[in-house]
């Protein structure tokens, strides 16, 4: 690089270069500045205090427990800028225009245009100068009306207030009772509601839930026993009636034992006739037909003897085991039947209550809706009559306060606004700004420059070292 | 200061001839002797690496626009080589824009290079002055009628290789580069230096031109014409160079 350039050397070469622009720019700018604000501060200011007495005192005696976060003065210069909307005609400004009684009137008449009461509009202002007193204030050049504005804006704000203070309680007051009225119909429909809906479901109350699954539990129990019973019987009585079959009605009570049979007796006799024909020697063919119906009754005795086995006559009587057994199972069928009737009737009435039980989360959602609701309306009415009370108070308060809750705290008097301390000041601001525009436009015209005057721009824009920097032929003539 | 004159001239063989007429050079050394600081200025460039060959070099000197000052850079130039050590310097006007250079030095009307690049003559007369022995200066003449043709003209080259031959250093001044007549004879030379005029030239201007050029010949930057609006002392202080 050729030679550096000094940052210094580079500031002070630009002012140097543009000297007459900048004492032109300070100079135009400083007494522009200056005199506009000594013309516009060459004004009168007029203010009033007004101390705002805290209602929390009355409140206190009263038993509220008031806890405002904004102070009394902040409220307040709040409410002022607020009235100072209101550009109706009959509205807060324009009664303090005419209270003020000018004597160049100023209207608020849009169709007329008065640049006055522009001007008024914005001259006006309202501050807190501590937690319980704020001035109300005018910057205006006429002493006079600053007085006459700044009084009427305070009688007149006073007034307001106090009456709008009044109002609103009283509002709230009536609010409440339109409130407490609905809500009071609001929750005796809820609690009409609750009871029919109790007469109406009384079995799925919650009270009779606990008796209802009692007896479903105990019923549900005995059914599965009668089951098991059942069971019990069913195999029982199979087994009777297998025994039954093995068993004979009756049983032999006695026997008689026979050694002959009825054919022997008659054989006996043909055996004697025999002997009585032998003897009688008879013919042969009578004793041979003889001895065949000898021999086919002794075949039949001996059959007979065979098929008796020798037991001449059985006696018989009832089996007991088998009376026993019937008896058995008569009981086990009647037992039978009786528990198959009471298992019939035990489930009807377990599947009646199931039925009830299965209903008992319905009911209970809508009972306890409308208990709820009910509950709710009644915290509710509490807490409107309650406040509602506070409210009718408060009014009270508010009426014995809205003609004492603000207080005049000073003369209104209007004072010239510009001092010897505050024209210095105005000097001050004037040169400044003139020396802040003049460096700037310094500044920006150098940044601006689409020239090059530096060594070390030249080599760092073009990428060409600098050989030599000449000074102007005209100037070296001069200086030589 | 008047300075004394002294004829010496020198003929060529190419029907070119360079004749050195003192008659009439009457403010050359006035003009050297009146700015020594910025001959003082320019002796930094003596330096540079093409003036150290041993081979004669021609350099031209151009700016970006018409009125940058190359006539008063280019003169002063030649005139502090010619007050150094090296011997045979020449100082030739191809600004084929007008006569800039002999209105400077205070010569009359005379036919000058253009007369010889458009063929109507084949001599031209250069001067010099008893006080600066070792340096010529060819003028220019009046301005071309084509400046395009007559620097693209095969006479100019031969202008500019008799210069290599004759002289150690030939400075040539060039017509600015926006005409777009000085690339062409640039081609010729060993290097170009280049004019800026300080706070007066636009800086994209300036590197619109320079993109004209082959790099490897730009030599440098002279900024011409620096204005310090400052006191002395703001000098002294921050830029003692001046």
């Amino acid at each position: 690089m050729y030679r550096r350039n000094h940052i210094a050397y580079r500031l002070l070469d630009a002012f140097f270069r543009s000297w007459v622009l900048f004492t032109l720019v300070f100079v135009g700018t400083a007494g522009i500045v200056t005199g506009a604000l000594m013309t516009r501060g060459n004004t009168h200011v007029a203010s009033a205090a007004i101390r705002v007495v805290p209602e929390n005192e009355v409140s206190e005696v009263m038993g509220f427990q008031q806890r405002n976060w904004v102070n009394p003065s902040d409220q307040s210069v709040a409410r002022f800028n607020d009235l100072m909307r209101n550009m109706l005609p009959g509205g807060f400004v324009d009664k303090v225009l005419q209270g003020a009684q000018l004597t160049r009137p100023i209207t608020i008449d849009s169709t007329e245009k008065d640049t006055r009461f522009a001007t008024l509009r914005k001259s006006i202002y309202a501050a807190a100068t501590s937690k319980d007193v704020f001035t109300i204030g005018i910057v205006w050049d006429d002493p006079d009306e600053a007085e006459k504005i700044v009084r009427s804006l305070q009688e007149r704000f006073i007034e307001d207030a106090g009456l709008a203070r009044q109002l609103s309680t009283e509002r709230v007051t009536a609010y409440l009772d339109t409130e407490v009225k609905g809500v009071e119909a609001r929750m005796r429909r809820a609690e009409l509601a609750v009871i029919e809906f109790k007469k109406t479901h009384q079995g799925q109350l919650p009270t009779a839930q606990a008796s209802i699954t009692a007896r479903l539990q105990t019923l549900e129990e005995e059914r599965s026993l009668l089951y098991a019973t059942s069971e019990d019987s069913s195999t029982k009585r199979q087994a009777v009636e297998e025994r039954l079959v093995h068993v004979s009605p009756t049983s032999i009570l006695s026997q008689t034992q026979r050694f002959e049979t009825p054919f022997a007796a008659e054989l006996r006799a043909l055996q004697r006739k025999r002997r009585e024909m032998v003897l009688a020697d008879a013919y042969k063919s009578d004793l041979a037909a003889l001895d065949d119906e000898m021999e086919q009754l002794r075949q039949k005795d001996q059959d007979l003897r065979l098929k008796s086995g020798g037991i001449a006559e059985t006696q018989y009587q009832d089996n007991p085991e088998y009376r026993d057994l019937q008896m058995q199972l008569t009981d086990l069928k009647g037992e039978e039947r009786a528990r198959i009737a009471r298992m019939g009737h035990l489930s009807e009435q377990v599947a009646k209550l199931q039925a009830q039980v299965a209903r008992f989360p319905a009911a209970e959602r809508i009972l306890n809706e409308k208990t709820r609701a009910y509950e709710s309306l009644r915290d509710f009415l509490k807490d409107l009559l309650k406040r509602r009370e506070q409210a009718q108070q408060r009014a009270h308060i508010a009426r014995i306060n809205a003609t004492t809750a603000l207080i005049p705290m000073n003369r209104v008097a209007a004072e010239a606004t510009m001092g010897a301390k505050k024209k210095l000041m105005t000097l001050g601001i004037g040169i400044a700004l003139g020396l802040f525009l003049g460096l700037l436009l310094i500044v920006l015209r150098e940044w601006a420059d689409p020239t090059l005057r530096y060594e070390a721009d030249t080599e760092r824009l073009l990428g060409a070292p600098v050989l030599a920097s000449l000074p102007d032929e005209r100037v070296v003539g001069r200086a030589a | 200061m008047r300075s004394p004159v002294k004829k010496n001239a020198t003929a060529l063989t190419v029907g070119l001839r360079f004749e050195r007429d003192h008659d009439t050079l009457a403010h050359l050394g006035d003009v050297a002797e009146a700015l020594p600081q910025l001959s003082v200025r320019l002796a930094d460039i003596l330096n540079h690496p093409i003036l150290q060959q041993e081979k004669p070099v021609v350099i031209g000197v151009t700016s970006t626009v018409v009125g940058e000052g190359v006539t008063s850079v280019a003169l002063q130039l030649a005139a502090t080589l010619a007050r150094s050590d090296i011997r045979r310097v020449c100082l030739m006007d191809f600004n084929l824009g007008g006569d800039d250079l002999a209105e400077r030095v205070g010569l009359s009307a005379t036919p000058g290079l253009t007369a010889v690049l458009d063929e109507s003559v084949t001599t031209v007369v250069s001067f010099g002055c008893a006080e600066l022995e070792d340096l010529q200066i060819v003028p220019g003449g009046k301005a071309a009628p084509n400046p395009a043709r007559a620097a693209r003209a095969p006479r100019a080259e031969q202008a500019l290789t008799l210069a290599r031959e004759r002289f150690d250093v030939t400075i040539i001044e060039l017509p600015p580069l926006a005409s777009g007549d000085a690339p062409p004879l640039v081609e010729h030379l060993d290097g170009v230096v280049l004019v800026v005029c300080a706070g007066v030239t636009p800086k994209d201007l300036v590197a619109s031109a320079l993109t004209r050029l082959d790099k490897t010949k730009v030599m440098g930057i002279v900024l011409n014409r620096i204005q310090v609006a400052g006191p002395r002392w703001l000098v002294r202080k921050f830029a003692p160079w001046w």
